[in-house]
């Protein structure tokens, strides 16, 4: 039993929230296994009998577009014995042949061949053992987002505010679409998932975790996030409803985006479609999103993060460059090559943070010391008509946003 | 057949001493074996593609920033430092040039950090120039992890 008011208040999180096994199954069931958790982009499989695997999660599952361009969410399972019926990353085929006893499924889970079918006998009901679907399928501007609760809010209902805040990243792409076909960057770290969420968030730590990184930068490039993430600096932190958040720079841009020519045509053909007003706060964007549960993009490194736990102390991070439809070919390369300085597992950034992760981790199994503080930021911040709560960008505002999402998911069982 | 301008003995020992100034940490000495358009590649899922999502894809600037990192006491990723063994193997010499070489080989690196010991395999490949007086000089590292496709942790000592 799992008494959520006793591991969450408006200023703390328990530390059983980040060591108990318990929590962690917990977590599984009542939070990943019934919101949308999103699952990939379109474009991936863009062609009928494109799939990839991937897990909402435990539960690994199928994106699959079957052959009259249907989208799918099945589960991988077999319905014969439990095994995966796919065991690649990504891949076409028409048909998901399980190895086992050859039980073969179509690119909609429909079970259409069955070896020896004779000997199930006459009332042997195909239909009935279709590979089960998720519950619930949508997509958001080709974002596909799956709900294994037959019941529950809207996509749309759940995005919330965050909608407005990616609108704002993808009307970056001219065509208005984005791209997902560059790779991936994973990595891997032995601690709880949610401390990288909470570090996704987190405006107060870049200056001490990243003080390196930062000297580097600015000896190189003259600029760096040390200004940025300073207490005052005009950056905001975001609490936007339903665990979502955001750290936003817009109104200090820190100008990743080069103006050179490719730049200005790029600005241009903006421009065109979106009038200058929004091309230009478009332009002027610069915004880490979190999607609760496990979601987050940064569109001044123009990709988007997946956050997979698979123990209450082991997490897997999938970041995935996303290229800006219509927009010239060099602008989108430059990205993808500069993520590996950030987000590889042998990046200038990112590698310093997971330290901090895996000394939590450890730290956290002091018991005389129950609390993990999240009150920074809490008797000044700005709550918004529509509830969006704004604070100073190294305020603990969206981590305290997301831990209310949390105990309301955690509690209603 | 044409002789080769390094022989695989002369290769083994360029690379004999590249494992050794990782080993020792004498990581200056280390970026004085590369030219200075070096390009020091550990590829993702793609080993092919230099486009594609890469875990380092370093221009020799970035080498130094790599090796500058390395020396600072607040890459909190390398404190305590890693201590790694390269072990290296299977070595091929192919002439590109009278003055160039591909080497190929094998590396299995072991790296210890806070007790934990962990190994990685990688095939490895060299393109090595001969540059005058400073003698052969690595254009390319590229370094081809057996594991590139799996999520990974920490790689932020040098490969």
């Amino acid at each position: 039993m799992i008494d959520v008011n006793a591991l969450v208040a408006e200023d703390r999180v328990h530390r059983r929230l980040y060591t108990d096994p318990a929590v962690f199954e917990a977590e599984m069931e009542r939070i990943f296994e019934r919101t949308w958790v999103f699952v990939g982009h379109e474009s991936e499989i863009a062609e009928p009998g494109d799939y990839k695997t991937t897990y909402i999660g435990r539960q690994p599952v199928i994106l699959s577009r079957h052959s009259d361009g249907s989208i799918h969410v099945l589960m991988n399972r077999c319905m014969h014995r439990g095994a995966l019926v796919c065991r690649a990353e990504r891949g076409n085929s028409s048909v998901f042949r399980c190895m086992y006893h050859g039980w073969v499924y179509n690119s909609r889970g429909d079970l259409v061949g069955v070896p020896y079918p004779g000997g199930y006998g006459p009332d042997f009901d195909r239909e009935a053992l279709a590979l089960p679907r998720a519950p619930r399928v949508a997509s958001y501007r080709g974002f596909v987002f799956a709900s294994l609760s037959p019941e529950g809010e809207t996509l749309e209902e759940h995005l919330g505010k965050a909608k407005d805040y990616l609108d704002l990243i993808l009307d970056a792409a001219p065509e208005g679409t984005v791209s997902v076909r560059s790779g991936v960057e994973r990595y891997a770290f032995p601690a709880n998932w949610k401390l990288q969420i909470e570090n996704l968030l987190d405006g107060y730590h870049p200056n001490f975790t990243h003080q390196i990184a930062f000297e580097i930068a600015e000896d190189r490039r003259g600029t760096s996030g040390r200004k940025a993430n300073t207490e005052g600096s005009g950056a905001l932190s975001r609490s936007l409803g339903n665990g979502h958040g955001a750290l936003d720079y817009s109104a200090i841009n820190r100008g990743y985006r080069a103006g050179d020519a490719a730049f200005t045509r790029y600005r241009q053909s903006l421009e065109e479609r979106l009038g200058p007003e929004r091309a230009a706060a478009v332009l002027g964007a610069d915004v880490q999103l979190f999607i609760f549960p496990n979601l987050f993009f940064q569109n001044a490194r123009q990709h988007y993060r997946v956050v997979r736990p698979v123990a209450p102390d082991r997490t897997e991070v999938y970041a995935y460059p996303y290229t800006l439809d219509g927009a010239p070919e060099e602008l989108n390369r430059r990205h993808v090559q500069g993520l590996s300085w950030w987000a590889s597992p042998a990046a200038f950034g990112q590698p310093d943070d997971l330290e901090a992760f895996v000394r939590c981790q450890e730290g956290l199994q002091v018991t005389s010391a129950e609390w993990v503080l999240f009150a920074r930021g809490l008797a000044r911040q700005r709550v918004l008509p529509d509830g969006e709560v704004v604070g100073d960008v190294t305020d603990e505002v969206p981590q305290r946003g997301m831990y209310q999402a949390w105990k309301r998911w955690m509690a209603d069982a | 057949m044409p002789e080769l301008p390094m022989t695989v003995a002369e290769a083994s020992a360029f690379l004999f001493l590249e494992a050794r100034l990782l080993d020792e940490r004498r990581f200056e000495e280390w970026l004085d074996l590369f030219t200075n358009d070096a390009v020091y590649w550990v590829p993702g899922h793609d080993p092919d593609d230099p486009a594609a999502t890469s875990i380092i894809y370093d221009d020799r600037p970035t080498m130094e920033d790599r090796v500058r990192r390395l020396r600072s006491p607040v890459t909190f990723a390398q404190s305590p430092p890693s201590r790694t063994l390269h072990l290296i193997g299977n070595v091929e010499v192919e002439a590109r040039s009278p003055r160039e070489v591909r080497i190929d080989s094998v590396c299995v690196i072991h790296e210890t950090r806070l007790g934990q010991t962990r190994a990685f395999a990688a095939r490895c490949e060299h393109h090595l120039r001969r540059e005058g007086e400073a003698g052969w000089r690595i254009s390319l590292k590229k370094v081809v992890l057996l594991d590139r496709d799996a999520p990974l942790y920490n790689l932020t000592f040098l490969l």
